[in-house]
């Protein structure tokens, strides 16, 4: 049976355009791009916390897949690693400009959108979602990247622990965690 | 009840000891959950893709891995000293080697003794030409089949 009259995984839609990716096809390495730059470059975002060095780290971590791709696991979720390799560069960038520390806030914090916001609503909602976002980008890299995870980009508890090298039955507890401190600094705000 | 759920049980009663407070905390952290799972991720810059794929093309992928270049060279290495070892042992360990394959395999006599002969006479380019083929195996192996993939790509 050849692989390429097989109808596409619903749980391994990529597996094509990787192999194909892998045999030098650019437009199949396109496509994979285009289908992940979203979660890539969202999670840096919120991760780095400014434009310019979450598109540099996001390209970089597509490029660093694409050299790669001889070493990715097919039995495993390609966007997974992708994020893992994205996870991976922005962590190693913010220990070398020692910005790990929450009290090294941006001033300019980015107002991000958000989905299923109606025109009535959003008027409203559009402060609202603008505290949560500042004080969002007041939390440790760690907290941020597990509410990233799981609220922004619906990921499982399973999902997180393989991207975050952790075991799964602690990621409730750090959301709750996370949560709690979330929650804790909007209260501050709001009371300022 | 698991050691992380113990875990999360013991915050939640530190933070909120009556049921009370429980119950107010639980519902903050629902409110909290709605607003959060509304957020989204954010658009990338529009020329996204095509400055990736110009980078793809400006940096094409290494041509040997880090890892294929240590394995070929400790091959390279460990066929070196047994070169060196069969010449220094004027081909004696070698012969008992050759022999006993010849021995073990029914019927591939005639190919052990060539062996033999071969590793007796010239043992240099023989290990030679078996690092050689030892290298050449390792990354066509790496390209074709699947190697784990790896947590740190960086």
């Amino acid at each position: 049976m050849s692989f390429g009259l097989m109808a596409a995984d619903p749980a391994t839609p990529w597996v094509d355009e990787v192999r194909r990716a892998r045999r030098g096809d650019q437009n199949a390495f396109a496509a994979l791009v285009r289908g992940l730059q979203r979660q890539i470059y969202g999670l840096c975002l919120r991760l780095l916390r400014t434009e310019a060095e979450a598109s540099e780290i996001a390209q970089e971590t597509f490029l660093r897949a694409y050299q790669n791709l001889d070493r990715f696991d097919e039995s495993r979720p390609f966007d997974l690693w992708v994020l893992t390799i994205a996870r991976n560069l922005c962590l190693d960038l913010l220990r070398r400009r020692q910005k790990v520390r929450t009290e090294d806030v941006e001033e300019h914090v980015q107002v991000l959108p958000s989905e299923d916001v109606s025109q009535e609503e959003a008027a409203i909602k559009r402060q609202e979602r603008q505290s949560l976002e500042e004080a969002m980008s007041t939390l440790s890299v760690d907290d941020r990247e597990v509410l990233a995870l799981y609220y922004v980009q619906k990921r499982t508890t399973k999902e997180i622990a393989q991207v975050m090298g952790v075991a799964p039955g602690t990621i409730m507890a750090r959301l709750f965690r996370a949560r709690e401190k979330l929650r804790t600094r909007m209260q501050q705000k709001g009371a300022a | 009840m698991s050691g992380h759920d113990d875990e999360l049980e013991r915050m939640l009663a530190e933070l909120a000891p009556t049921p009370e407070a429980r119950a107010e905390l639980e519902e903050a952290h629902r409110q909290l959950e709605k607003d959060l799972l509304r957020l989204a991720d954010p658009l990338p810059p529009a020329d996204f893709v095509g400055r990736v794929m110009a980078r793809v093309e400006a940096e094409p992928a290494p041509s040997m891995s880090r890892g294929d270049l240590v394995s070929g060279l400790v091959v390279a290495l460990a066929s070196a000293v047994a070169a060196a070892f069969a010449v220094w042992s004027d081909g004696a360990a070698a012969s008992v080697l050759g022999s006993g394959l010849a021995l073990v395999r029914d019927g591939g006599a005639a190919l052990g003794s060539g062996l033999s002969a071969l590793w007796h006479g010239a043992p240099v380019p023989m290990s030679a030409g078996l690092s050689l083929s030892f290298m050449l195996s390792l990354v066509l192996m790496r390209r074709v089949g699947q190697a784990p993939a790896e947590a740190k790509v960086s």
